[in-house]
C-alpha cells in the first residue's frame, strides 16, 4: 500500500503482505500545516512522511483503480472509499 | 528537596491549596508538604479529597476561582498538582505519553521526623485503565517523582511506619482532555466504514466526580457555553457545522460544584467530500459493468467510466457477503471523479487484492493523464 503527495512529493509505503485476498482497510491523511502525510493499514501506521506545506488543490480529477497517472493499475475489489475534507474545501 | 518549597510559593501561578472550614480535620502539625508539578499547563481543576476525612467531600480547595470558604492553616500546605494533558495522534488511539511530573519535598522545618516511627511515604497512582503503580519515598533523599502519566487519574500518599500504613492524602488528578477525529477505524471483518459526523472528546476520568461540564466557544479563549453535562468521560458534539473549528473545555463536578475548566482543545470536523459504497449501486446484476458508481455524500462527485472496456464490474457476495467493484489491471479498469478535496484531507478505502507489488502495467495503450 502506498501513499503519495505532490507538489514536493512524499510517498509512504506498507509492509507487504496486503495482497492476501482479504479484506483491509487504508486510511490516508495529508495535513497542510505540517506537511505530514500519514498512512495507515488495517488502523496500524504505516509511515508519516513530512511533505510540503504548499495548498493542494490539484488534480482536477482523482482516480479509482489506478494511480492518478493511469499507471499501476489495480487488480483487486473496492468495496467502500471515501475522501473527508477538514477544513474548507 | 529541602528548601523547595519556598520557591514555589512565590510561583505566580503557583495554586496554594488551603484546608477547608467544610472539612474541619484538623492536619497534623509539624508536617509540611508541597506538592507541585513542573509542567507549564495550569491544572484544569483543584479540588480535591482529604484522606482522613470522606473521600468526595471536597475538603481542599484552591484559593481564588473557588466560592467555598477557605481557612487559612499554616500548617499542611499543599501545592497544587499541574498537568498538561496529551493529545493523541490521529487517527488511532495511542497512549498518552508522559506529560507530567510530580515532586514531593518537605520543609526543613516540618520534617516528617514529628510523626512517629516515620519511615517515609508511600504513593499510589490510579490509572486508566484500572491499574495501579507504587512509588516510595523516603524524604529528603527520595522526594522526587516522575513517573506520573497522563491517564493517572487519582494520586494518594500513604505514611509508612514500623507498625502500619495510614493515608496521608489523596488528589485526584485533573481530567486528560483530548480531542478525537473523526475516523472511527474499524478492522475491516465488515467493509462498512462509517464516518461519524461530529466532535468526540474524551478525557480520563476523575476519581471524585460526580459528572463533566462540557462546553464550546467559536473563539480560542472563550467564552464558553455549556452544551452538556455528561456522567462519564467521553462526548461527541454532533451538532457542528463542516469545517468550523470548535474549542471545547471540560470541568470535572462534585457535591460542591463544577471546578475549573481543562485547557481548551480545537477540533475542526472532516466531513464526507464524497462517499462510494458498492452495496449502494443498484439495477446492476452481478457481472454487470459499472459505468457510474454514485457519490452518496451528496456532493455530486459520482465516479465515471464512459469506455466500456475500461469500466470495472459489479460483483455481489464478494466481501463478507457484500458487493464490490472489481478492478483489472489488464483491462486498465479505472473510475475518475471530480477532486472533492484539498489541503487537509483524508482518504479511506476498504479493499481486498491479491495483486503483487509493482504490478497493474495495463495492456491497453495509456490515455494521457489529467
Amino acid at each position: 500500500m502506498r501513499g503519495a503527495q505532490a507538489t514536493r512529493t512524499v510517498a509512504v509505503n506498507s509492509s507487504p503482505g496486503f495482497n492476501d485476498g482479504k479484506p483491509h482497510l487504508f486510511v490516508f491523511e495529508r495535513v497542510e500545516s505540517s506537511g505530514t502525510v500519514s498512512l495507515y493499514v488495517d488502523g496500524s501506521l504505516a509511515g508519516t512522511p513530512t511533505g510540503g506545506t504548499e495548498s493542494l488543490t490539484a488534480p482536477s480529477v482523482l482516480v479509482m483503480g489506478a494511480q492518478q497517472t493511469l499507471i499501476y493499475f489495480l487488480t483487486g475489489d473496492i468495496a467502500e472509499g471515501a475522501p473527508l475534507q477538514r477544513g474548507p474545501a | 528537596m529541602l528548601g523547595k518549597s519556598i520557591d514555589a510559593r512565590t510561583r505566580d501561578d503557583a495554586l496554594e491549596v488551603e484546608h477547608n472550614a467544610i472539612c474541619g480535620h484538623t492536619p497534623r502539625t509539624g508536617f509540611e508538604t508541597a506538592l507541585y508539578s513542573r509542567s507549564d499547563a495550569r491544572i484544569p481543576c483543584e479540588r480535591y479529597s482529604c484522606a482522613f476525612c470522606c473521600l468526595g467531600a471536597a475538603s481542599w480547595h484552591s484559593r481564588g476561582g473557588d466560592a467555598h470558604p477557605v481557612r487559612s492553616v499554616r500548617q499542611n500546605r499543599w501545592f497544587a498538582p499541574r498537568s498538561r494533558g496529551a493529545v493523541p495522534s490521529r487517527p488511532t488511539p495511542r497512549v498518552p505519553a508522559d506529560t507530567r511530573r510530580i515532586d514531593l519535598w518537605f520543609t526543613p522545618d516540618s520534617p516528617l521526623a514529628p510523626v512517629p516511627d516515620s519511615l517515609g511515604l508511600l504513593g499510589r497512582i490510579t490509572r486508566r485503565p484500572p491499574a495501579r503503580s507504587s512509588f516510595s519515598t523516603t524524604p529528603p533523599s527520595g522526594d522526587e517523582f516522575a513517573g506520573l502519566r497522563a491517564e493517572d487519574s487519582s494520586m494518594a500518599v500513604w505514611m509508612r511506619s514500623k507498625f502500619t500504613i495510614a493515608p496521608w492524602a489523596i488528589w485526584k488528578l485533573p481530567p486528560c482532555t483530548t480531542t478525537w477525529p473523526v475516523l472511527p477505524l474499524r478492522q475491516p471483518t465488515s467493509p462498512r466504514w462509517r464516518p461519524t459526523p461530529g466532535v468526540t472528546l474524551s478525557w480520563w476520568e476523575s476519581p471524585v466526580a460526580a459528572s463533566y461540564n462540557v462546553s464550546r466557544s467559536l473563539s480560542n479563549g472563550g467564552p464558553y457555553t455549556l452544551i452538556a453535562n455528561v456522567s462519564a468521560p467521553g462526548y461527541t458534539d454532533t451538532n457542528v457545522l463542516n469545517a468550523t473549528t470548535y474549542y471545547y473545555v471540560v470541568s470535572s463536578v462534585d457535591a460542591a460544584g463544577p471546578g475549573f475548566n481543562s485547557a481548551p482543545v480545537a477540533a475542526t470536523p472532516f466531513y464526507l467530500a464524497a462517499w462510494f459504497e458498492a452495496d449502494a449501486i443498484s439495477g446492476l446484476a452481478s457481472g454487470a459493468s459499472v459505468s457510474n458508481w454514485p457519490d452518496l455524500s451528496g456532493r455530486g462527485n459520482n465516479a465515471t467510466q464512459a469506455i466500456a472496456s475500461r469500466q470495472p464490474t459489479y460483483v455481489t457476495g464478494a466481501m463478507n457477503g457484500l458487493p464490490v467493484v472489481r478492478f483489472n489491471a489488464a483491462m486498465s479498469n479505472y473510475l475518475s471523479f471530480n477532486r472533492p478535496v484539498q489541503d487537509d484531507f483524508t482518504m479511506a478505502c476498504v479493499f481486498q487484492s491479491t495483486q503483487g507489488s509493482n504490478s497493474g502495467t495495463p495492456l491497453l495503450p495509456r490515455e494521457p493523464a489529467w
